[in-house]
């Protein structure tokens, strides 16, 4: 949080105040792509992992603590972006916690009277998200210091890169501990995704391990280390 | 959003004392608490009753699957009944205040769908909708409607869950009593009895079974005397509408 002292306010051409216009303004493709690779939410910041490790026993579920998060993310990094100059830099946090809270109440309950099917599945997700602390580190380090569509872009783009890695945690666990990809699919898309649900080993006994928590640590671990192997090569190149 | 903006900036200054800055800064959390509430609030007002309307129709889809809709005649949401008391309590796994869904064809009994929860499962309680004849006492149909089994394992009593090519589990109920199997056979297969358990996981499926078993020896006992009360009640109910037409 960059208050500006009123007693030096810069100002542009037009003699219009400029707030909290940071330093060097992030272009939309270096945001994109800190989120979605180099400062990863799942793989890098690590934040976030009470809800990444309890749920991601397979795809689907994967898929819908992510859709949920994109959501949240996006709307709370907007509405910190839009009321940054107007909180001071001593209540930001109970500030923060007060809007995303909020939202997720507001999301949950106009996702239980519009679309009940869904929130029937995602229902259990979104008060997970309260305890995401992947959401108030966006809303410190980044929404309170950017424009709106920075804040939004990043905050999408944020909620995107946790879910790809809640989808492949989900799908390597499901594959070792069920030997299924997709089980359950038609509870998040309907009747047409009946089908979808792949049998990867004919009578496939199941690997217990996996499917528990201390599995989640273990898939987590190895995909941090295949991202840092990756990392040293490009940089090797 | 117009006159509160400059407001809110006017209580954001670095430079106060330390008094009158814990006083902004106060007052500037009380309006952002007030208008959070305030969405909130709308949000609450503008979904509750479609909340409740679609929660209704959930549960009638649920029962329509035990009971369908051409086996009864009657308001089956309505006609429901809370057993308090229910003997054996220590054993059956039932927790108290039982919802009962009671169907009638024609103004005679036809099915009871008992809301049953059991606390027997593997983590927490699993509740289930058993749907019992009113006079053959046979399953009608199970259904897992809450839980919190192991994903991967114990969920696979859930039919959506259950893998491709096998029959779901719960289907296994259908038409069984408590002549068919026996009494002593009631129970999951490591316990001798005459249900199969699931790959990897005894408990859920034993605590399923022995609730199913416990509703039925309820039902034995009970039926007519439930589905008495509830047309003394619906008599009383008409009656009342009577009175105050």
């Amino acid at each position: 949080m960059s208050a500006t002292s009123p007693d030096h306010i810069d100002v542009d051409e037009n003699g219009d105040a400029i707030e909290n216009k940071p330093n060097r303004q992030l272009s939309f493709g270096k945001i994109t792509s800190d989120a979605l690779w180099t400062n990863n939410a799942g793989l890098v910041q690590l934040l976030g992992l009470c809800p990444l490790l309890a749920v991601t026993g397979n795809i689907i579920n994967g898929l819908g603590l992510g859709i949920a998060t994109i959501i949240t993310l996006t709307c709370s990094n907007m509405i910190i972006a839009f009321t940054r100059n107007w909180v001071r830099k001593e209540i930001r946090i109970p500030y923060y916690v007060l809007v995303i809270a909020s939202i997720v109440t507001i999301i949950d309950l106009s996702m239980n009277a519009i679309t009940p099917e869904l929130h029937s599945v995602l229902g259990i997700f979104i008060p997970l998200i309260v305890t995401n602390c992947l959401i108030i580190g966006r809303a410190e380090a980044f929404a309170s210091k950017n424009d709106i569509p920075r804040a939004t872009l990043d905050g999408f783009m944020m909620g995107l890169g946790f879910t790809l890695v809640l989808v492949v945690l989900g799908a390597i666990r499901e594959i070792l501990g069920s030997g299924t990809l997709l089980s359950g699919a038609s509870l998040m898309f309907g009747s047409i995704a009946e089908n979808w649900t792949l049998t990867l080993f004919d009578n496939y006994q199941g690997f217990l391990l996996a499917i528990l928590p201390p599995g989640a640590f273990l898939v987590m671990g190895l995909l941090i280390a295949v991202k840092n192997i990756v990392d040293k090569r490009i940089k090797a190149k | 959003m117009s006159f509160l903006g400059p407001f809110l900036k006017s209580l954001v200054n670095s430079e106060d004392t330390h008094a009158s800055a814990m006083k902004k800064a106060g007052i500037s959390l009380a309006v952002f608490a007030f208008i959070s509430v305030f969405f909130v609030a709308i949000t609450d007002s503008l979904t509750a009753d479609k909340i409740a309307e679609n929660q209704v129709a959930m549960l009638l889809k649920a029962l329509n699957e035990i009971a369908p809709k051409n086996s009864y005649d009657n308001d089956l949401i309505a006609s429901k009944a809370i057993i308090n008391k229910v003997r054996n309590k220590a054993d059956s796994g039932f927790m108290s205040n039982t919802p009962v869904y009671l169907a009638t064809k024609a103004n005679q009994p036809a099915t009871a769908i008992f809301e049953v929860t059991t606390n027997k499962g593997y983590s927490g309680a699993i509740t289930l909708l058993v749907g019992v004849n009113a006079s053959q006492k046979t399953v009608t149909g199970v259904r897992v409607v809450k839980h919190k089994e192991t994903p991967g394992l114990g969920d696979k009593m859930e039919i959506p869950k259950t893998p491709p090519n096998q029959t779901p589990w719960v289907l296994s109920f259908n038409g069984k009593s408590l002549n068919n199997p026996e009494l002593v056979r009631w129970n999951v297969k490591k316990d001798n009895g005459d249900f199969d358990q699931f790959t990897g996981a005894t408990i859920t499926p034993r605590a399923i079974v022995n609730a199913v078993k416990s509703t039925l020896l309820y039902a034995q006992d009970n039926m007519d005397a439930l589905f008495a009360l509830d047309t003394q009640e619906a008599a009383k109910n008409s009656l009342q509408k009577k009175e105050t037409n």
